[in-house]
């Protein structure tokens, strides 16, 4: 059966390709007549019949690794084309590695941690997802959390297998890999600006043993509502059995804590708008009239109403 | 015309055969001198059905450049110019002493199989 010449060409082209590609480390001077030897071995094989090709070889990518590799020399690997075995060449920093005991003994463990990785990175998926949806903090209810992890373990052996075959599935094992640092960068920027418990000592509404919320705000006051509505009269306590009977009428520098109420429309007070805001007020101030006689329509001044 | 491989190589016979081809090859081209593909011919066609091309090619290509082989070029008027291997001096030592290996290789492996069975 003959075959033409062009034909062969064409069949036998795209395994030349991919051995050059994959001839990084084959030294320069040896690279023609490597390449002459591939050539005249691919057109025999070519020559055989119009068959295709990769039924017998396999795809070029495979081929040219196997080739050079029984070959003794290193493959640039399957992500890097000649342009890392190339250039990095001439690097000293790249040669100490390649020479360094230490760096040779990482890399010979590298493989193995490479499905640590796998079963890994779901998690960190998850937990990214987890901070962003919940606006800066890891969903602080166990539902989403539980789901979460489930979610993470169920996803285990497709994230293994894309790793695994990685000529495969390479476009979704990429996505998860970028899914799993953005993950992890969103979980640690989490973590680091974590709110901390801060002491509110800005003078004027902090004393010691007041109760205060977690950001150092203090509670001047607690109100007790059933699910109705309807105001309910309880006794608290808190985790140490002390009632909860201290709360202070007074800011530190003297002010006076008074409530304040929003008024309606008639100017009433409205009982029941929550939350209701407690102020601190600056001690009345008696004020001295002045000599000359006020003014009949002067009462606006709030400071003169009241005498403690 | 040769077309596809019948078997599908198992992970033993893949391994396995990496470590046996210097020496089925050198064993091969003791017998006669042979080409690339020559070469793949011979060794699937004494029973090595799953070795491939890409391997032999480069295991020559490997025992040439470590100097267990001499290579001469046989023109050819219809085909390409075919690169014929040889075996040389050192390459038959390396033989011999492959073979000395692997029988006592082999030896050791065979006893452990019987006492397994």
């Amino acid at each position: 059966m003959t075959v033409s010449a062009t034909d062969l060409d064409l069949r036998v082209q795209p395994y030349l390709d991919a051995v050059r590609a994959a001839m990084g480390a084959v030294p320069p001077a040896e690279q023609p007549e490597f390449l002459e030897d591939v050539t005249s071995h691919l057109l025999e094989v070519a020559s055989e019949g119009p068959g295709d090709l990769e039924l017998r070889l396999g795809p070029p990518a495979t081929y040219a690794d196997e080739v050079v590799t029984a070959a003794g020399y290193e493959t640039p690997g399957p992500a890097a084309p000649g342009w890392a075995a190339g250039a990095a060449r001439d690097s000293a920093l790249l040669s100490w590695w390649r020479r360094s005991q230490a760096v040779a003994e990482l890399r010979e463990l590298a493989p193995q941690l490479w499905p640590g990785w796998w079963v890994l990175r779901p998690f960190l998926v998850v937990a990214g997802a987890l901070v962003v949806t919940s606006g800066g903090r890891l969903a602080n209810e166990p539902g989403p959390q539980v789901l979460g992890v489930l979610a993470a373990m169920l996803a285990v052996p497709t994230s293994i297998r894309w790793g695994r075959s990685r000529k495969l599935h390479r476009l979704s094992d990429a996505l998860v890999t970028v899914a799993a640092v953005v993950g992890f960068v969103v979980v640690a920027n989490g973590v680091l600006t974590l709110p901390r418990y801060r002491f509110v000592d800005s003078g004027s509404s902090y004393m010691p043993g007041v109760i205060t919320r977690g950001d150092g705000t203090p509670i001047t006051n607690i109100y007790a509502y059933d699910a109705a509505g309807n105001p309910v009269q309880v006794l608290l306590y808190d985790q140490q059995g002390r009632p909860l009977d201290d709360i202070p009428s007074h800011t530190r520098d003297g002010q006076q804590l008074v409530t304040v109420l929003p008024l309606d429309a008639n100017g009433q007070p409205i009982l029941n708008a929550y939350p209701r805001e407690q102020q601190g007020v600056p001690p009345p101030v008696v004020s001295v009239p002045p000599a000359s006689t006020p003014r009949s329509g002067d009462t606006t001044s709030t400071t003169s109403t009241t005498v403690g | 015309m040769r077309t596809v491989r019948r078997t599908v190589p198992t992970v033993e016979t893949t391994q396995l055969l990496k470590g046996v081809l210097d020496l089925a090859v050198l064993s091969v081209l003791a017998a006669e001198d042979g080409y690339g593909y020559d070469v793949v011919r011979r060794l699937r066609d004494s029973g090595l059905a799953d070795v491939a091309e890409a391997s032999v090619y480069g295991t020559l290509r490997r025992l040439f450049r470590s100097g267990c082989l001499s290579s001469y070029v046989v023109p050819s008027e219809e085909g390409p110019h075919r690169k014929y291997y040889a075996l040389n001096a050192r390459g038959r030592r390396a033989l011999e002493e492959m073979v000395k290996s692997w029988n006592g290789f082999t030896e050791v492996v065979d006893r452990l199989v019987k006492e397994a069975a």
